[in-house]
Formats: structure tokens, C-alpha cells, sequence
């Protein structure tokens, strides 16, 4: 019997191990059944709602880089330092599923 | 007895192992896919009113009556304003989102992904956004880290979800985060300084969690390690960041916003 309460103990407490590594904390949304959902959602407007993004550079106000060497291209300048609100796009933006994710969806669709 | 024990131990294992460290059911939408967008779109608009070029964002991945005492979002990452390149050529403007992720199927590694918003909300179990917005002064030097590729230096691919922010032998998200957000205050890459100055001035948050769980933990489950620590187990959270830049007055807003377009302070 000691046996056995050793055994439910350790299986409730594995158990409840979830509160730890069942968050998705910091896991990554698929790329490839997002992109479909949400082009679904829109049905013949996606492409007017929906934008894949390719790269996305930072956008640094003029006169606020310091004494930062940044390399070339890895940021954009902006003349608007006292612009708010920001100009922010309507569009849904979701990052681009990789090669990966994109073999596996046609293969799926191939069966 | 023992060889039984040791039987259905294997086989309590091989039960619970998948529920555990299973990723694809993490992110499977909860809420419909115009509530995601929808939600996702009111972050983005709340952070450009407050004119924020630089924030740092968390979101609730999972039951919130499951969250650990004293722990409010289960992810962090730092929100950058940007200029968007879209695969059709057009350009936009908007916020695109610098995250830590664990790899899939090896859960102790991560890797830095960019995402924007609807990504980034797209399996939250509340549509709940935690925002902490900098002071102007200090989103600019966040913006020279993540802008120069400094926040690749100060990644330790190495991860557990309870990493010590006091040393760098594991690195969650928030500890990403908050490494980002030293880099620019210290205007350094040097890990060790980083670690020694988050040390003598940040407060993480005590995981309140028995030993014993811990310590099974650390036996078998990938993305769980105590090695790390010793004695009480700490890390960082969003919110103990939000206090930190709060107590060294580098705050400017920290929040939380809902899907009702209601705003609560975070702190």
C-alpha cells in the first residue's frame, strides 16, 4: 500500500508539472494554418486586409541614434519626433511561415 | 516491488510526457480569428497613440486561474515600431514584435523571432494584453539594441522556463527581455556586467512551487531546471520588469488592456 501511495503521489505531482511547461510560454503559433484561417476569415478581401511581411526595419526618430554605430540598413529615419499617434497600418500583418511550413501544407494538400 | 514501481513510473511518464511538452495544442486558436485580429489591432493602435517606438508586451498563454501566484502573463517580448516590407511590395508601418521562443521538439532551446501582433496573440487563452511602455529616453536606447543586432549577443539559446535572471546558464523570454532592456540602460553586451548589475538592482519574482515538484521537474521535463539555482527559486516576470523600470523612474505607462477596450494599471 506504501507502494502505491509513493505511485499516486509522484503521478498527481507530474500532473500538475503542467503549471510549469503546458503554457506555450514562449512557443511559436504555426505560421502555415494561421495564414489559412486567417484568409479564410476575410474569404475575397484577404488580399486588401492581409499583409505577409518580408522584413520589418526599425524606425528611429532623427537626432535619438546616440552614439550607436548601427549597421547599414538595419534601421530607418524618421523625421517625426513629435508625431503621435503613430501611423499604424489596417492591415493584418503576420509573419511569413517559412519553406518548412509551407512543403508541409502542400504535401498535406497533395494527399 | 520495486521493479513494478519502476514499470509504472515508465508508463506514468510515457501518459503525461506529450501533455507536458506538447506545442501545436498550445497554440491552437481559442477565440475566433476575427477577435484575435481585432484585438491585436487595438494593441498596436494603443501603443501608437501613447506614441511608444518601444514597448514591451506579454500576453496570458494560458488558464489564468492555472498562473502560478504572483505570475500574469506567460509571455514577453519587446514590441518595436517599424517600417513593414509586405510580400506584395507594399510597405507599411507598424509594430513588429522581437520575440525569444522555445524551438519545437527541443524544448531547452530557444531561438529570437520576429512576429507582429495577430502572431503573437493568436493562441492566448485571454484576450488580455500586458503593455509596459519606457520612457521615451530609454525605448530609444531599446531601439539602438534591437536596431544594431545587439539583442543577438545577449541570447543564451540555452532555456528553462524558470530561469535565474541572476546568472546566464538558462535564459527564458522575460530574462531576454529584460537582458534587452539592461543592454540599452548599461549601454553594454557584456554578459557578465549585465548580470551583475541586474543583481544588485532587480527584484525577481519567488516561484512558489513545492521542492518537490521542482525537483521532478528538473528530472523530466525538458524545459524545467533548477541548476541554476540555489536555495529559493527566482525569476523574472513581466510585471517585476514593469517594477523595476517603475522603482529607477523609467516608466511611463504599464498596463493592462482587455478586449473590452478597458485599460487597468498594471502596478
Amino acid at each position: 500500500m506504501k507502494t502505491l501511495n509513493k505511485v499516486l503521489l509522484i503521478t498527481l505531482t507530474m500532473t500538475s508539472l503542467q503549471s510549469f511547461a503546458d503554457s506555450g510560454a514562449s512557443q511559436n503559433a504555426s505560421a502555415a494554418s494561421k495564414h489559412s484561417a486567417l484568409a479564410t476569415s476575410h474569404g475575397t478581401v484577404a488580399s486588401a486586409k492581409l499583409g505577409s511581411a518580408v522584413i520589418a526595419t526599425p524606425l528611429i526618430v532623427v537626432g535619438a541614434i546616440g552614439n550607436v554605430a548601427l549597421q547599414a540598413g538595419s534601421a530607418l529615419m524618421e523625421n517625426a519626433v513629435a508625431a503621435t499617434p503613430l501611423e499604424v497600418t489596417d492591415k493584418t500583418i503576420t509573419a511569413a511561415p517559412s519553406p518548412a511550413q509551407i512543403m508541409k501544407v502542400n504535401r498535406q494538400e497533395n494527399l | 516491488m520495486n521493479k513494478l514501481l519502476n514499470i509504472l513510473f515508465i508508463a506514468m511518464m510515457t501518459i503525461t510526457r506529450p501533455a507536458i511538452a506538447g506545442s501545436a495544442q498550445d497554440t491552437e486558436i481559442q477565440f475566433t480569428v476575427a477577435a484575435v485580429e481585432k484585438f491585436a489591432k487595438e494593441v498596436e493602435k494603443f501603443a501608437a497613440k501613447e506614441g511608444a517606438r518601444a514597448f514591451i508586451i506579454g500576453r496570458v498563454g494560458r488558464p489564468e486561474k492555472e498562473l502560478p501566484k504572483g505570475i500574469k502573463f506567460t509571455h514577453t517580448a519587446v514590441a518595436i515600431y517599424s517600417s513593414i516590407k509586405l510580400d506584395s511590395g507594399e510597405t507599411v508601418k507598424g509594430y513588429a514584435i522581437h520575440n525569444l521562443y522555445q524551438k519545437k521538439g527541443q524544448l531547452d532551446k530557444s531561438e529570437l523571432i520576429i512576429d507582429y501582433p495577430v502572431d503573437f496573440f493568436w493562441g492566448v487563452n485571454s484576450l488580455k494584453a500586458g503593455v509596459i511602455i519606457p520612457t521615451p529616453d530609454l525605448q530609444k536606447r531599446i531601439l539602438d539594441v534591437i536596431a544594431s543586432g545587439k539583442d543577438k549577443l545577449i541570447h543564451n539559446k540555452n532555456y528553462s522556463v524558470i530561469a535565474n535572471p541572476f546568472n546566464n546558464i538558462f535564459q527564458n523570454c522575460t530574462e531576454h527581455t529584460l537582458n534587452i532592456v539592461n543592454s540599452g540602460i548599461y549601454q553594454t553586451t557584456d554578459i557578465q556586467q549585465l548580470k551583475s548589475n541586474t543583481k544588485q538592482h532587480f527584484k525577481p519574482q519567488k516561484v512558489k512551487a513545492s521542492p518537490f515538484k521542482l525537483l521532478l521537474g528538473n528530472w523530466f521535463v525538458d524545459d524545467v531546471s533548477t541548476k541554476d539555482h540555489s536555495g529559493s527559486v527566482y525569476t523574472t516576470t513581466f510585471t517585476a520588469i514593469g517594477k523595476y523600470l517603475k522603482n529607477n523612474n523609467l516608466l511611463s505607462k504599464a498596463v493592462v488592456l482587455k478586449t473590452d477596450g478597458s485599460t487597468e494599471q498594471l502596478l
